[in-house]
């Protein structure tokens, strides 16, 4: 009787000793091992037609005089103001507006500033994009994009570097103006000059020699938009 | 040779008759091999048992893991499949953007390119129109010097009159004729002058 007793418990003994050093049985296989998939999501600046803001903002402009035409460029900095330069738009008896798509808007008025080559134009419809303002002036080194229309053919980014600052040579600007390498031609007068956020870090109102632009910094301008009381509505050649 | 004196002399042994068998003492093991033979019939038992009962087990664990393998490999071809479908359907939707991008950047090229067109179209109207106002105004002026003109010419005329025929006017009258005649040849020389200045613009 002893001796079954101690068959059974070293049976039983190396039963569970040797099933304990078995692997364990596997698993469930799941049905699927795949990492769920985020859903798409779109962005939401995404561009409806596939121009950016810079492009959307920037209008050509047709400035009418007695006995001559002008082209210019501008850019929206709200839904109904342009900034341009102020020698696009001063004596004009009429300031025609087309955007990047063909589209043609109508001016309801525009300003200058007394100090500096700048103005501003009021539009009725809605401008399709407007472009934000840097906070600071570009340093020399910085790149900018200048986007506009040349010589008022098709809209044209161009890139360079801030060179310098100076007193303005054409003596219209009050304040210092800046420099850079980037080329323009007539017509690009009211450009926005960019940084790499696309944000307008000055405006374009003359080409120097050498390929070089002239340009009113952001601080200026902010100085105008700042002061609207100083704008001087313009008036019509006669 | 010594005998036993006390007892008598037994028959002598039958030569005739088989002897008796003789008992060989059993001989036993010892209590401890004993137990060591037990214990080892135990212990083979035991493992033989043992290894059954793992062995059936082992069986059991080796099918359940080969079902497992089966299993996963099928899963890994079904996953393998649906990569590959899905990697063929990347690269299809890849190329398909590519293609979308460079229809896109044609397109904004053909807009751009379009809206120059129609830029360029509206200046030329807007030149057209500045030359027609600039004709309009200067057939506008050039009429109204020859109307000036006209009229100089006509009081000319009328003032000459006056003068052949003097008795019968009161000089102040004609003097005053004479300076209103006088303003007027000078309003058609203005207006002379102004459209030479036009014309030469």
């Amino acid at each position: 009787m002893r001796t079954r007793t101690c068959l059974a418990l070293v049976v039983a003994g190396a039963c569970l000793g040797a099933c304990s050093a078995l692997p364990d049985p596997p698993a469930p296989v799941p049905s699927s091992v795949l990492a769920p998939v985020a859903a798409p999501t779109t962005p939401a600046d995404l561009s409806p037609d596939g121009f950016d803001d810079a492009h959307r903002a920037t209008v050509r402009l047709l400035s009418i005089r007695c006995g001559e035409l002008a082209t210019g460029t501008g850019f929206a900095i709200d839904a109904h103001t342009l900034v341009t330069a102020r020698h696009v738009v001063g004596d004009a008896r009429e300031v025609r507006l087309s955007t990047y798509d063909g589209h043609d808007l109508t001016s309801s008025g525009s300003a200058t500033a007394p100090d500096a080559d700048l103005a501003i134009v009021s539009t009725d419809a809605t401008l399709p994009a407007s472009l934000p303002l840097a906070d600071a002036d570009p340093q020399v080194g910085d790149a900018v994009h200048v986007i506009g229309y040349p010589k008022g053919d098709a809209l044209t980014v161009t890139t360079g570097h801030v060179t310098g600052e100076r007193k303005d040579p054409l003596d219209v600007n009050a304040d210092p103006v800046l420099v850079a390498d980037a080329t323009v031609e007539p017509g690009s007068s009211g450009s926005p000059v960019l940084d790499d956020a696309d944000a307008v870090v000055g405006v374009v109102y003359a080409k120097g020699t050498n390929d070089t632009t002239f340009f009113v910094p952001v601080s200026t301008l902010r100085a105008m938009l700042d002061d609207e009381d100083s704008l001087v509505p313009t008036t019509a050649c006669d | 040779m010594a005998t036993d004196a006390g007892s008598a002399p037994g028959p002598p042994p039958d030569e005739s008759r088989p002897p008796a068998p003789v008992h060989r003492a059993r001989r036993r093991w010892p209590t401890s091999a004993r137990v060591t033979v037990t214990l080892l019939a135990v212990a083979l038992v035991a493992a033989v048992t043992a290894g059954a009962l793992v062995t059936a087990r082992l069986l059991d664990t080796n099918q359940r893991w080969q079902d497992s393998s089966e299993q996963w490999e099928a899963l890994a071809r079904e996953h393998g499949e649906q990569a590959s479908e899905a990697t063929s359907e990347a690269e299809q939707l890849k190329a398909d953007l590519d293609e979308t991008k460079r229809q896109l950047a044609t397109a904004k090229k053909r807009i751009t390119a379009l809206a120059d067109e129609k830029a360029k179209l509206g200046d030329k109207a807007a030149t057209s129109q500045a030359s027609s106002d600039a004709e309009a105004r200067l057939s506008q002026a050039a009429t109204d010097v020859t109307t000036a003109l006209g009229r100089c010419v006509d009081g000319e005329r009328q003032l000459l009159t006056y003068v052949e025929d003097a008795d019968r006017y009161a000089a102040d009258d004609v003097a005053r004729y004479r300076d209103d005649v006088e303003k007027l040849c000078a309003a058609a020389a203005d207006a002379n002058d102004a459209l030479q200045s036009a014309l030469g613009s």
